[in-house]
């Protein structure tokens, strides 16, 4: 298989989603992030962002905590180091590709 | 815009999310004016006083990083958290020793330049100033291309004072630091860090207003 093919071929889909792949990288900056930072900095609704969440929960990519401050409740997320690693595969492949 | 550059804009959207309430330009905004205090105080007092001594300083500095620190994380904690959201950031070594490194180099390059030269010290605060700036600020929110023209325009303006005014801001010719440095060169230092200071400080807490005005607070928001 010609090698440029290949490596599109190799991209992680679960990453690859735009919605996703915008969710990955803020992530990928940050030690971890609230909800309500992901909401406000993708400007996606509550519904959109959960999915896609969920979906990245259930590849081991990211990790959930429902916590609270100030008797408020927060959602805490952060990048398992196997969603560190796939993002960085991803970004090599993607390079790779172009 | 490609993918690529798509998904560097993402990895950098984090940083530029500190200044989201105009706290960054504040915290900077006051060190810079803390540092200009000390330095009129040390200029304005008798060699032998409290002011001069190092471990007062030191302490100054300490208590100076201290409050900047708290005051910051309790408004975060207070009014940015509840908006817009919470982040924690990486803590990286190697980007603090960069960071630090950076800080040093800039340091001994203008302590150098004053020791061995007659520079204009506004002039070439500014050029460390402006383009930093530009590119750690302004690149990310378009009006604040404003502040780095009104930082330009008033950095060119202090640089070409006459010696005579800049002397004039001196209070005592044998005080302090103006002792190891000329008399223009401490007020052209001394004007040029209140300059600074006080944009920052202007910038900063435009963007904190307009922040409360554009987003709500969470009993808002519920309704």
């Amino acid at each position: 298989m010609n090698k440029l093919i290949r490596n599109i071929s190799e991209l992680d889909r679960v990453i690859h989603e735009p919605g996703r792949l915008m969710i990955a990288a803020l992530l990928f900056a940050v030690e971890q992030a609230d909800f309500l930072y992901l909401q406000h900095e993708t400007a996606m609704n509550k519904g959109t962002l959960s999915s896609h969440l969920s979906r990245m929960e259930e590849a081991g990519y990211v990790e959930i905590t429902k916590t609270f401050r100030a008797k408020i409740p927060q959602t805490l997320l952060r990048l398992t180091p196997a969603g560190r690693e796939a993002f960085e595969g991803y970004r090599k492949n993607l390079k790779a590709a172009l | 815009m490609t993918t690529q550059e798509q998904v560097q804009s993402y990895l950098e959207q984090p940083k530029r999310y500190f200044n989201i309430d105009g706290l960054g330009e504040i915290d900077l905004g006051v060190m810079v004016l803390g540092f200009n205090l000390i330095s009129w105080l040390q200029m304005l007092t008798p060699e032998h006083s409290l002011w001069h001594r190092t471990w007062v300083f030191l302490l100054y500095v300490a208590l100076m990083v201290m409050v900047i620190d708290r005051g910051t994380k309790f408004v975060k904690k207070r009014i940015t958290y509840p908006r817009t959201g919470f982040v924690e950031y990486r803590r990286e070594a190697k980007g603090r020793i960069i960071t630090i490194a950076l800080g040093a180099v800039t340091a001994a390059a203008f302590a150098v330049l004053m020791a061995f030269g007659h520079v204009n010290a506004a002039a070439v605060m500014g050029m460390v100033v402006v383009p930093s700036y530009a590119y750690g600020i302004a690149r990310a929110v378009q009006w604040k291309w404003l502040v780095v023209a009104v930082l330009a325009v008033g950095t060119l303006a202090i640089a070409s004072f006459p010696a005579s005014l800049l002397v004039s801001l001196v209070p005592d010719p044998t005080a302090g630091p103006k002792s190891r440095f000329p008399p223009d060169l401490a007020g052209s230092c001394l004007f040029e860090e209140l300059f600074i200071g006080a944009t920052f400080l202007a910038s900063g807490g435009i963007t904190l207003s307009r922040y409360l005005s554009r987003t709500q607070a969470p009993e808002q928001a519920a309704e």
